[in-house]
């Protein structure tokens, strides 16, 4: 579904993804996993074109997107849930939802689409008329998502979305990625921190550091090669 | 039969964007982790990060089995010792041997790979499989024993029992599948032949055999005397054991696994990378290995690689069945000799064995080659005239197909064979 190949990108004149090449299949939930800085999210970043690619390629679903602005890679079916969340504060949840569904909308599809999400993230529903701002950490987590689903991608981007959480609420997190796998009609690629959690629900993983991929498979050698990956390359 | 569909068959594109991606993390590691590849790596300009593609890939010198004793023996080991859950070394056909480990992920993958080559021969979970391989560093025994228990099929580890032994064994424990090295099958269907067995007798089926090249002249010997089907594997140690390649049921090359390799051919004078198709030597990266990464690593191994599809439905390239080595090279009178065009000639004599050994020496400043021939067992020791006219037979046909004038000696049956079935090839007793 999505090859990237050969990427270099970062920030200004700092490379801080000196080069990776990474796949995901249709279906697959895909983890990047590696210390702080490393380059996972900027790679996530790169995929749906909010930074700057130095060199390389991406392909979705067959398509060269590399001159692409972000916002028709939404409409393409890349959607991306930030790191630390970036919902709009000032806005209810249900208003939240609307602009997920931005690229897309349409009156019909859009019910049908908001009735899903409130059955995923029962809490939304309780709050729908709550400004965002006022929701809990994990609360606007589950709406971050729920955001970015309302874009109906095929693959979704996850960032970091455990951090900053209790540990319960981590586990609810967890279980709604469980569920859309379940559904079969999204792709996950998920960059954590917590390896273990992340490993426990992947298809296979990438292992980062300083900017390069050092190790990737499926999950079972992965989770054997958790202590090595911590102590002798991460 | 196709043990791992989603990887034997993958569309190539697939196959070649997994490559790429495997290619650039075990760089990665080695670089970080070998100090031997880090300081190649410093000394050549090579900056893993910046390996693209395939012709990237090109600039990295050779490792040659020169690199592997230098460094001997954990030099080239890419993780502590604390992970290798297992130590080989190579079965020091030709020298000194050479120290190879694996991580238990490592071990995971060699018994995948093993069970490919089982399946590919049609071996499956009602077969009992006898493996007739050395189970000690020598990593022949080993590998096939993980694959043949991964699969489900009965294991008979005989190892390098003897050839009587291992024909009671076969009978009475209803083998199917034969696992061992060609020349130590034809020493088992010798004794067949001399305990007056009736091939019938057996419930054999099937062999894989490998470890050294064989020929078609072999294949067919094996096939008629077990009436098996009986199919080539390659592999050797310093990059995995075997497993590295195997024939399907096709027999038109040996599919080798691409997702944990890639291949090369160059040309064995020049080191250049030589066209698909095109006959050199073998020249393999690991991109899986997690103990002992090898990188670009000179086989010696000599032949070609297609890429067409076949008709098994596997998408991996193939290799065609390896019969030379590069440094089996002989030079007599300045004339460059393969033992295995010899052993092309002896084939088309009558009354001989495909078991043959050349003896070089210098003679009054000239190079002079003897070969020794087994004779078959059918011919009388002591009738001189027909040994001689083998002899003369024998001379004039390698003259005619190689310029070269020979000695010849002819020797019983089953005496050139060696510890362990192996028949050394070539015995050089010049001096340099």
């Amino acid at each position: 579904m999505l090859k990237v190949q050969n990427i270099r990108a970062g920030y200004g004149n700092l490379l801080v993804l000196k080069n990776a090449s990474i796949h995901i299949n249709e279906g697959e939930i895909v983890t990047l996993i590696g210390p702080n800085g490393c380059g996972k999210s900027t790679l996530l970043k790169t995929i749906v074109r909010l930074l700057p690619l130095q060199h390389g390629s991406i392909i979705f679903q067959g398509k060269e997107i590399n001159h692409l602005p972000p916002e028709k890679t939404v409409s393409l079916g890349i959607a991306l849930v930030p790191e630390g969340r970036h919902i709009f504060a000032p806005l209810s949840v249900m208003d939240n939802l609307l602009l997920g569904a931005y690229t897309c909308f349409n009156k019909l599809t859009f019910q049908e689409d908001l009735e899903r999400m409130f059955v995923l993230f029962p809490r939304l529903k309780e709050r729908r008329k709550q400004l965002a701002g006022t929701l809990s950490g994990g609360e606007q987590q589950m709406l971050a998502i729920a955001r970015a689903l309302m874009s109906r991608p095929r693959l979704l981007l996850l960032d970091e979305p455990s951090m900053g959480l209790a540990p319960l609420i981590v586990e609810n997190i967890f279980e709604t990625i469980n569920k859309l796998r379940a559904e079969g009609k999204t792709t996950i690629c998920l960059v954590e921190q917590n390896a273990e959690m992340a490993l426990e629900i992947s298809d296979r993983g990438y292992v980062l550091e300083t900017g390069k991929i050092v190790y990737q498979g499926p999950r079972e050698n992965l989770i054997e090669n958790v202590e090595v990956i911590r102590a002798y390359l991460g | 039969m196709i043990w791992n569909r989603e990887f034997e068959s993958m569309p190539r594109e697939d196959i070649l964007q997994m490559q790429i991606e495997r290619l650039q993390s075990t760089l990665n590691r080695a670089y970080k982790n070998v100090p031997y590849y880090k300081k190649l790596f410093d000394k050549h300009d090579i900056i893993p990060e910046e390996v693209n593609s395939f012709e990237d890939l090109r600039k990295i010198p050779f490792t040659t089995k020169a690199t592997l004793r230098e460094n001997y023996p954990y030099g080239m080991f890419a993780v502590p010792l604390r992970e290798v859950v297992r130590i080989h070394s190579s079965s020091g056909t030709t020298g000194k041997p050479t120290v190879v480990g694996y991580t238990r992920n490592d071990l995971k993958h060699w018994s995948e790979l093993m069970a490919r080559v089982l399946a590919m021969a049609g071996v499956g979970k009602d077969d009992t499989v006898q493996i007739a391989f050395d189970y000690g560093l020598f990593t022949g025994g080993f590998g096939f024993h993980y694959g043949a228990e991964l699969i489900g099929a009965s294991v008979v580890p005989t190892s390098l029992a003897a050839p009587e032994k291992q024909i009671h064994i076969m009978r009475d424990y209803k083998t199917t599948t034969l696992v061992c090295s060609p020349s130590f099958a034809l020493s088992i269907a010798d004794k067949l032949r001399e305990l007056a067995i009736n091939p019938n007798e057996l419930t054999l089926r099937v062999g894989i055999f490998g470890s050294e090249p064989w020929s078609e002249k072999i294949r067919a010997a094996i096939q008629s005397a077990f009436y098996i089907e009986a199919y080539d594997t390659y592999g050797l140690s310093e990059i995995m054991g075997p497993g590295v390649a195997s024939e399907c049921e096709k027999k038109n090359g040996l599919h080798l696994f691409e997702d944990h390799y890639i291949p090369e051919i160059i040309n064995p004078d020049t080191g250049e990378v030589l066209p698909m198709g095109e006959t050199g030597e073998l020249v393999l990266t690991t991109i899986t290995k997690e103990a002992v990464p090898m990188i670009r690593y000179r086989t010696g191994d000599i032949t070609s690689i297609v890429d067409a599809p076949c008709a098994c439905q596997r998408t991996c390239v193939r290799l065609s069945r390896i019969n030379n080595r590069t440094d089996d090279v002989i030079i007599i009178h300045g004339v460059k000799i393969l033992p295995a065009q010899i052993g092309a000639v002896l084939s088309m004599v009558e009354h001989t064995q495909p078991h043959y050994q050349l003896h070089i020496q210098r003679e009054g400043g000239m190079d002079a080659l003897q070969i020794h021939v087994e004779i078959a067992e059918s011919v009388n020791i002591d009738e001189v005239k027909t040994l001689m006219r083998i002899q003369s037979d024998i001379k004039q046909r390698i003259f005619a197909e190689l310029g070269i004038h020979v000695d010849v000696k002819l020797v019983e049956p089953k005496t050139l064979q060696g510890k362990g079935g192996k028949i050394q090839r070539v015995i050089d007793k010049r001096s340099n």
